[in-house]
């Protein structure tokens, strides 16, 4: 006898379908010490929790929304830990699993990053960023001016 | 296409993705109810915790069935039997001590849900040593987990504990909104933040301590109007470059001490 899901086909087929553009946006919105497929299984457990991810007139909106919100509130998070951890990393000798050139991109907040990564990247118009992250087209585009020139700025560093 | 573009691209692309598959049975087996998830509150002084499967089997508890209820009943009647029994035998046995009726239970026996959980009740409670016991956290030396753990007692800090295992092995994701006699005064409900928990070896690796940081600095505002510049200094310098750690409970029982005049200095202020 086969074993019974408790996700329903139409769910698994929409989680697979929607897994890899989610598991992209929360790739470069997290921290780089925090495992992608982490953000979205607590996107996708968030929203399991209250109905079927079907249920959504948006989907893709919504998770990448809520990842990018998980993505900021673990930055936040991070408080005072933040200055210790960055002592012990030099003492250790700590090196990065990252490009160091990645730095300065990394420097960027998380909501920064990903409406620069769906305008650039993904070529999303900025009305469907503005919608995946949660703000207005206008505040999108203007994020995604600041966000460009942050980055630009510190790519041309020596070393950034 | 601009360099930061191909750094976007690259970082898009980072990690070992685990794949639609396994996330989804990770998401069911969660949603089964296997032991991911944790809640615990503190209700009247004592932290109250809750999970969905009981720590001590590893069998879920919806597959109980009728065995598991007289197994129960014929071990309740057991106890009784033997309290009876000890009850008849008169004065000498009255007069021994009750055993513990807690136990700090070995690490190496609990899953790390239970650590968390030990950990924070150990901490909010004011069990300096258990708390250093069970938090580990590189930058934070066992005095300033003694620290942190007199100053959440003196101010009676109280956290909110909601995880989620992640794919990771040890690392959840908690959410934990925190109230204490700060808070209390001024009817501020923290909404709560998201904070990664790493569990590595039986002991806590990685914890943020919630703090209301606006709050903070209005609370070393306060302090310094009421002319106590040193704690205010205290509350100011949480988050320092170097040395600075939890405020002291001297300085917390300056604030219990001063409840109203923190809650009118707060409504006039902020």
């Amino acid at each position: 006898m086969l074993k019974r899901s408790s996700i329903e086909e139409r769910e698994r087929e929409l989680i697979t379908s929607l897994y890899p553009s989610l598991r992209k946006i929360a790739a470069v919105a997290g921290s780089v010490d925090v495992e992608p497929d982490d953000l979205v299984q607590e996107a996708l457990m968030r929203r399991l929790r209250k109905g079927p991810i079907s249920d959504l007139d948006n989907p893709l909106a919504f998770l990448r929304k809520t990842i990018v919100n998980l993505a900021s509130n673990q930055r936040r998070s991070l408080g005072r830990k933040r200055n210790a951890l960055g002592r012990l990393s030099i003492e250790e000798g700590w090196s990065p699993s990252y490009p160091a050139d990645i730095e300065g991109i990394l420097d960027l907040p998380p909501r920064h990053r990903a409406i620069l990564y769906l305008v650039e990247v993904e070529d999303v118009p900025y009305a469907e960023a503005a919608e995946q992250l949660g703000m207005t087209t206008v505040a999108a585009r203007a994020m995604a001016n600041r966000a460009r020139k942050r980055a630009r700025a510190a790519l041309e560093v020596p070393g950034g | 296409m601009a360099d930061f573009e191909t750094k976007l691209r690259w970082l898009s692309e980072r990690g070992n993705p685990v794949g639609a598959e396994e996330l989804i049975e990770r998401i069911e087996a969660e949603l089964a109810g296997d032991p991911l998830v944790v809640v615990a509150k503190r209700r009247e002084g004592t932290l109250m915790t809750k999970t969905q499967q009981s720590p001590t089997t590893n069998q879920p508890s919806r597959s109980r069935g009728p065995a598991w209820a007289v197994a129960t009943f014929v071990a309740i009647l057991a106890v009784a039997g033997l309290y009876l029994a000890f009850a008849g035998a008169g004065d000498e046995v009255a007069d021994t001590p009750p055993p513990p009726t807690t136990v700090a239970p070995d690490v190496e026996t609990m899953t790390d849900l239970e650590i968390i959980e030990a950990g924070v009740d150990a901490l909010y409670s004011g069990d300096a040593d258990r708390a250093v016991e069970l938090f580990e956290l590189p930058g934070d030396d066992d005095d300033w987990i003694r620290r942190e753990a007199a100053y959440q007692a003196a101010i009676g800090g109280r956290l909110t504990l909601a995880c989620t295992k992640q794919v990771t092995p040890g690392v959840f994701t908690c959410h934990v909104p925190y109230q204490n006699a700060i808070t209390d005064a001024i009817n501020y409900r923290d909404g709560g933040d998201t904070i990664r928990v790493v569990v590595e070896g039986g002991v806590i690796r990685e914890f943020n301590f919630p703090e209301h940081t606006g709050l903070l600095a209005q609370i070393a505002a306060f302090l310094h109007d009421e002319g106590n510049p040193a704690c205010a200094r205290e509350f100011f310098d949480l988050f320092p470059e170097e040395g600075a750690g939890p405020p002291t409970a001297d300085c917390a029982n300056l604030i219990l001490d001063n409840l109203d005049d923190w809650a009118a200095w707060y409504q006039t202020n902020s």
